[in-house]
């Protein structure tokens, strides 16, 4: 136990557990916070995230965290990764930690990276225009050895920076690409359609070791996952965790956390799709708390300390990382469009003894859900919790095509 | 977020959740998903609660579909209320709730339906002794689910046949629910009082009265004959009056309301006609005593009073029993008897029942015998309606089979014969039905040209300084969406007046005074005193010299300190209504009628259109309609705490008392009261309390 800890980015999950831990911490974001803040007694510095320059950098930041005595930056969100790595940075007097938070934050640095460790990533590249990812695709064509008549090879555009799905483009075709694509999507990555099924993982890491390994099935991407994943994918487990404890060891990462998402394919090859260093979307460690028994918020503050011991850390993670016969998992909802007057529940959901809540509101109520920021601007969540993956999954694939507004 | 697992305790080993009896049919899952929200409300602080309220509200879903999830709640609810369920949010204080609000909020829908579910649930639980809560004991409990109970007769007696859809349902689920755990006596007892209420106000429009009467005969056993006794009787206004026994009461005023003599019991209204006619000039007259006294106990008249009006309207005797007049009122008839039949005839008919009341009021104010009003009645019974006041009016009451200009003629008889009982719906239109009410007393022949006016035109023109106002050229008063449940009158006058009080307020916005003190006088007319006074500073945005203008009400107002005067005219003021946490929520008006001492106490009273005067202005300041010396129409407040609330008052210069004489402590207490509730939202100056 150190001094006090700076949590990048606001969520007040993080903030209670802070609390309840009992350590010392500092709120670091955006100042329209700040109200809210002063009210309920959290200390907070306000800063822009989005303003990196000589009157905005770490530099500054560190002057304004130094009366809180913090010594470890945590990253909460996307946008306050590459922070984080500068103030422990400095914090920690080792000129890298910057340069790995870097990796995060460019998809394209990072495949490399990827490619370089030996990972199997897709065929990739940085495009400025719609003509190079016409190019892009026609060479994958070209090297699938696609004859006249058959589909185009699939390309997915991904901004740079950007957290989980937002701005990803899946693009099936030559027409897709004059249809689909805005000079604003510029520049940005387009790589290969890796095939295989995609999962992530949520690997807590201390002195460079994963201590806890979470695998997360998703049943739809952006849509629904739960969580520990079902047996076929856990039955990969060792496989996975040599796969990504080599990910930790290629991108330097000593604490903290990893979130990658890989791919696996029915023989068995398993693809790195891409990774980040925060608290991951979908709810996941919402479904870690239900699934696992423990608070993965604290997990990650644990882990991101250096000063936290060996014993505390062997204490606090349970032994059995595939679980303990619960599943948890949730479907977001997102309204069609036109259908968003009133919120019908189904009678059939309720009664699930696999149903465990929903934070759905009715529409007319006019209020934005508070939930942990950087989830996606969905509608509302519905969880379920049950002693079954096959049954979770059928669940989930029944309700993200459910319509609850009407 | 605790380390220990709520989920995967297996379910043999898990502490034995408390199933009450009346959910042992429950899945288990049930029972142990609510047990999981629970807990994670249990560990949430102010930060996440929130959430974990909206998560707990979705089992709460669910289990609110069937009765014994119902009964699971009532069960759990101490529980839920301990983790923080209402904590830093609008239900939280149970004390500062409002019963007549409950039946509303209950059928808004989605996550407000079930707040209001669970905080009746827990009103239960403290009114059963299985919560106890700060400043709530279990007494005001019972009184406040009977309140919310007999204030909304849809929540008490819903439609027979099972609603299907949501909330409805729960709704209906809820009321059984609460119906079981309340004992048939206090229900029947405050629904005597309730209706006693609603009576002695003598609204002019009745409906909600004969309804809920209706709704208990119809739905309640009422046992006249045994003599119960009501242990409990509420100590909260109930008046003097009252028999101890409810079956009594009720009973009493169903005979009164719905059966005033055997004949109406024996006939539906057709029949009823077809026997008077049948029958003689005795049966007439003994129908007349009969229904004379009920008309007179209740203020409440059945299609039986039409009908039997218009059989004797040529028999003045009759016709003045059947009206409960006086003898002066009696006079007043014999006087203009041709005139009173033509009335009759023309604008008394069982679809309008209620003229009847309003003809006997009318005729014992004596202002028949003025020549602008007969005249003004008179051309009633010719005036042609445009078409806009006429479709305004069926709106207002959509099954009436006779003309909207006999609906018109009718209540105008009400609105004249009773000042004190008109009313303002739902409208935020309170100076509009003050103004209606001010004239009808002392302005009747001004008032009758102008509903003339707007009956022919559909239109008002009002002067303001100088200039005039024309009602369909000015811009939108403060209706938003107009609420037809009104007396025809008040349907076609209201929108205009509201439109014309509007304008005028914009046109004295920015004097740096309060725009009452030129739009008053030049609404309601040279009624209204030149003096006047407002705590408000409006360019400043402050209270400058409360200790000034409490000192200047107390000496114009106050017997002891105004030498002893009355009130010659209504005084329309204004107050400060707060929500009931004491905030600042915006204004009211009504008019102070008169100053009296009753049992000891100096009183004010007040007309108020608003919820049959019953409105309440803060947790503990509650006017009241019975009980203090009030007359039909006026409610009535201690004269401390009225002038606490009040904001801006007219009064004449030349009538003032000496402002020093004003003892200093009966002024600190209007202070202390006015600072500590509305206050809070201005910047006072000056010492409080100081001389």
């Amino acid at each position: 136990m150190s001094g006090s800890i700076a949590l990048l980015g606001w969520s007040l999950p993080a903030i209670e557990t802070a609390r309840r831990m009992g350590r010392d911490h500092v709120v670091v974001s955006f100042a329209e916070f700040e109200p809210y803040a002063l009210q309920h007694d959290i200390p907070f510095v306000a800063w822009n995230f989005g303003s990196w320059n000589e009157q905005s950098n770490a530099l500054q930041l560190r002057e304004l965290l130094a009366p809180h005595g913090v010594d470890v930056a945590i990253p909460l969100f996307e946008e306050t990764v590459e922070w984080a790595g500068a103030l422990n940075s400095l914090l920690r007097d080792d000129p890298r930690l910057l340069g790995r938070s870097y990796l995060f934050r460019n998809k394209a640095i990072m495949k490399r990276k990827a490619l370089l460790a030996g990972f199997r990533v897709g065929l990739f590249e940085e495009v400025h225009g719609v003509e190079q990812v016409r190019q892009f695709m026609k060479r994958l064509n070209e090297a699938n050895l696609q004859l006249p008549g058959e589909e185009d090879a699939w390309v997915h555009l991904k901004p740079f920076s950007a957290a989980g799905t937002v701005g990803h483009k899946l693009l099936r075709t030559q027409a897709d690409i004059d249809a689909r694509l805005v000079p604003e999507d510029f520049p940005c990555l387009v790589e290969s359609h890796l095939p295989g099924k995609e999962f992530s993982c949520e690997a807590f890491i201390h002195q460079g070791k994963v201590r806890f390994l979470n695998i997360t099935e998703y049943v739809k991407l952006g849509y629904s996952n739960f969580v520990p994943a079902g047996p076929e994918l856990e039955a990969r487990r060792d496989r996975i965790m040599a796969a990504t404890e080599d990910l930790a060891r290629s991108f330097g990462i000593e604490y903290g956390m990893l979130h990658p998402e890989w791919f696996l394919t029915e023989d068995d090859k398993l693809s790195f799709g891409e990774v980040a260093c925060r608290i991951p979307g979908g709810h996941i460690f919402e479904l870690i708390e239900t699934a696992h028994g423990f608070d993965p918020i604290e997990a990650l503050i644990l882990c991101s300390d250096p000063n936290v011991t060996e014993e505390e850390i062997a204490a606090f993670f349970p032994d059995d990382a595939g679980g303990r016969g619960t599943w948890a998992g949730s479907v977001m909802v997102y309204p069609k469009p036109g259908h968003v007057s009133r919120l019908e529940i189904p009678e059939e959901l309720k009664e699930d003894p696999f149903f465990e809540s929903h934070t759905l509101i009715s529409p007319s109520e006019h209020k934005v859900p508070e939930g942990r920021e950087g989830f996606g601007n969905h509608y509302g969540t519905v969880f379920f919790r049950g002693d079954d993956p096959d049954r979770m999954r059928d669940l989930l694939v029944h309700y993200q095509d459910t319509d609850f507004f009407q | 977020m605790t380390r220990e697992d709520p989920i995967h305790t297996p379910s043999s080993t898990r502490k034995a959740p408390s199933i009450p009896p009346g959910a042992d049919g429950l899945p288990d899952h049930l029972v142990d998903a609510l047990d999981e929200r629970v807990e994670a409300l249990q560990a949430a602080s102010a930060l996440t609660r929130a959430e974990a309220v909206r998560r707990l509200l979705s089992q709460v879903d669910a289990l609110t579909d069937s009765r014994e999830g119902l009964e699971l709640l009532r069960h759990r609810v101490p529980e839920m209320v301990e983790a923080g369920l209402f904590r830093d949010g609008p239900w939280e204080k149970p004390g500062r709730l409002v019963p007549a609000l409950v039946g509303g909020t209950l059928r808004a829908g989605d996550q407000t339906t079930l707040m209001e579910i669970l905080s009746e649930l827990r009103i239960l639980a403290v009114s059963e002794g299985r919560l106890a809560l700060e400043e709530f004991p279990a007494a005001h409990a019972q009184q406040f689910l009977l309140d919310a109970l007999v204030r909304d007769p849809e929540l008490l007696f819903p439609e027979e046949e099972e609603p299907t859809e949501e909330p409805a349902r729960k709704v209906r689920r809820l009321t059984d629910l609460l119906l079981e755990h309340i004992p048939m006596t206090r229900l029947k007892g405050a629904l005597a009082t309730e209706i006693a209420l609603l009576c002695l106000q003598r609204p002019i429009v009745t409906d909600r009265a004969l309804t809920l009467l209706e709704r208990v005969r119809d739905r309640i056993p009422v046992q006249a004959d045994e003599a119960r006794v009501d242990e409990a009787l509420p100590d909260d206004g109930d008046p003097e009056w009252e028999d101890t026994d409810p079956d009594r009461r009720l009973a009493a005023f169903l005979d009164a309301a719905l059966t005033p003599s055997e004949a109406v019991r024996d006939y539906g209204a057709a029949e009823y006609a077809a026997h008077l006619k049948k029958a003689g000039a005795e049966v007439w007259s003994e129908e007349c005593g009969r229904l004379g006294a009920a008309l007179s106990a209740t203020g409440l008249a059945i299609p039986h009073h039409a009908l039997l009006a218009r059989r004797v309207r040529n028999r003045p005797a009759d016709l003045g029993r059947l009206l409960g007049l006086s003898a002066t009122g009696q006079a007043e008839l014999e006087r203009h008897r041709a005139f009173v039949a033509e009335l009759v005839d023309d604008a008394i008919h069982p679809d309008l029942p209620r003229a009847v009341y309003g003809l006997g009021r009318l005729l014992e104010r004596g202002i028949l015998s003025q020549q602008p009003v007969r005249t003004g009645l008179q051309r009633f019974l010719t005036v042609d309606l445009h078409p806009d006041a006429a479709r305004a009016i069926r709106r207002s009451r959509p099954g009436a089979g006779i003309s909207p200009r006999k609906l018109l003629l009718g209540d105008l008889l009400g609105v004249l014969g009773q000042p004190l009982g008109i009313g303002q719906g739902k409208n935020p239109t309170c100076q509009s039905a003050r103004g209606l009410s001010l004239w009808s007393r002392h302005a009747p022949g001004k008032l009758l040209g102008m509903v003339r006016t707007v009956a022919e035109s559909f239109d008002l023109v009002m002067r303001f300084e100088g200039q005039e106002l024309v009602a369909s050229q000015l811009g939108q008063g403060l209706v938003q969406e107009f609420d037809h449940d009104l007396d025809a009158v008040s349907v076609i006058m209201v929108p205009h007046l509201d439109r014309i009080y509007n304008e005028m307020m914009r046109r004295a916005a920015y004097r740096g005074d309060d725009p009452h003190r030129w739009v008053n006088p030049a609404m309601y007319g040279h009624w209204i005193p030149t003096g006047f006074s407002s705590a408000y500073d409006y360019a400043t945005n402050t209270i400058p010299d409360f200790d000034g203008f409490v000192r200047q009400f107390f000496a114009t107002h106050h017997p002891e300190w105004n030498g002893g005067h009355d009130l010659a005219y209504p005084n329309p003021v204004g107050i400060f209504l707060t929500s009931v946490s004491g905030d600042l929520i915006g204004f009211h008006a009504v008019s102070v009628l008169r100053v009296r001492k009753v049992k000891g106490q100096m009183r004010v009273f007040l007309y108020n259109p608003n919820g049959e005067g019953r409105q309440r202005w803060h947790a503990d300041i509650r006017p009241t309609v019975a009980g203090n010396g009030e007359r039909p129409g006026e409610s009535s407040l201690p004269f401390h705490q009225f002038a606490a609330r009040l904001y801006a008052f007219h009064y004449n210069p030349a009538d003032v008392g000496p402002l020093e004489a004003v003892p200093a402590e009966e002024v600190t207490r209007v202070t202390e009261l006015a600072r500590s509730s509305w206050g809070r939202s201005y910047t006072w100056v000056g010492l409080p309390g100081g001389a």
